[in-house]
């Protein structure tokens, strides 16, 4: 069961069905549901900013247009997250390179309710564990975004990484200890 | 603790950091917590990950849903049911041609073949009407068949 079910809002099935009904809206409230796991995912796999919003707007778009064909199989946010993973690995291969450890450029870091010092602190530490992420491979990288930042299960990792369940977990345990490495 | 109870732990972390767990799962987590160092840095680690989740920049949902947009309205998108509708417009028209259509029936024989002392079941034409295949040069005299070949400047006196 997805959070939004949990939650009670309209269902993902529901507003799938609208939108192959051409309904706008309710593709647009896919959009507004998903663009910032889209766009964390995109990010987690291509480390520039500029270039992870280009790959979420072409993710989407590519999901609009291939509801078609969607069957229903998967959950649509895995569904999308796949075609997210598929197109940010093809915009990497466009660019011709890839950014190994894009140290300059550290995401912004939520701000909590600490005294200044406090959240000073825990705002570097934050920062820091992002960058060791970074240096992770990209299966590890990835199932440890997408179970801490995103909350997916290692069923749901699997097929976006394309790998299987097991292999997900393996990958994620594998890459928290080893950011616990880096960290020390 | 035992090493059971902390993979069980170490699963639900995300969960637990998350704010995601039950009041009463999320108590049983941290009383672990309380008296296991190594899923205590593991959980301390997960908040650190909470906590540097990359922002979205702003603006990202409206440019997104503007493409989209202006992409269906280009009319590049079609909706399921327009699809659906051409896939049967077409299938019925394709339906319509091979029913119309006859297939052409047994052609008659042109004269020489019919000459050639064959039956019309060892006979069959070439598309330009012509007759084509062993069955009919078998059946031509010895005469016949020398006379064609010179025709065809192959033949050989005495080859």
């Amino acid at each position: 069961m997805s959070d939004t079910e949990r939650s009670g809002s309209i269902p993902d099935t529901e507003l799938v069905q609208r939108s192959r009904r051409d309904d706008q809206s309710a593709f647009g409230a896919l959009v507004e549901r998903y663009h910032e796991v889209v766009y964390r995912l995109a990010l987690s796999i291509v480390l520039d900013t500029e270039l992870a919003q280009d790959v979420a707007q072409d993710a989407f778009l590519k999901a609009f247009k291939g509801l078609v064909g969607f069957r229903g199989d998967a959950a649509f946010r895995t569904w999308l997250l796949t075609i997210t993973a598929n197109e940010a690995r093809g915009a990497l291969r466009r660019r011709g390179r890839r950014r190994e450890s894009p140290l300059d450029e550290l995401p912004p870091v939520a701000v909590g309710e600490r005294s200044a010092e406090d959240e000073a602190v825990a705002a570097d530490e934050a920062a820091r564990a992002r960058r060791m992420l970074v240096r992770l491979p990209e299966k590890q990288r990835l199932a440890v975004s997408l179970r801490v930042d995103e909350g997916l299960s290692f069923r749901e990792i699997g097929e976006v990484i394309g790998s299987s369940e097991g292999s997900a977990r393996v990958n994620y345990f594998h890459g928290i200890h080893r950011l616990r490495e880096l960290m020390e | 603790m035992n090493e059971i109870a902390c993979d069980r732990v170490a699963g639900r972390l995300p969960e637990h950091v998350a704010g995601r767990l039950s009041p009463a799962e999320s108590r049983a987590l941290e009383h672990h917590l309380e008296t296991c160092p190594e899923c205590r840095a593991q959980a301390e680690l997960l908040v650190l990950l909470r906590r540097s989740r990359p922002s979205v920049p702003a603006g990202l949902a409206d440019r997104i849903r503007d493409t989209v947009g202006a992409r269906r309205r280009a009319g590049t998108h079609h909706p399921w049911w327009a699809l659906a509708a051409a896939a049967v417009a077409v299938l019925a028209i394709g339906v319509g041609v091979v029913a119309v259509r006859r297939e052409p029936g047994p052609q008659p024989l042109p004269a020489y073949a019919a000459d050639s002392g064959t039956g019309t079941s060892d006979v069959w034409l070439s598309d330009g009407g012509l007759v084509a295949g062993a069955p009919v040069l078998g059946g031509l005299s010895d005469q016949a068949l020398e006379q064609l070949l010179k025709e065809m400047g192959q033949w050989k006196q005495g080859a």
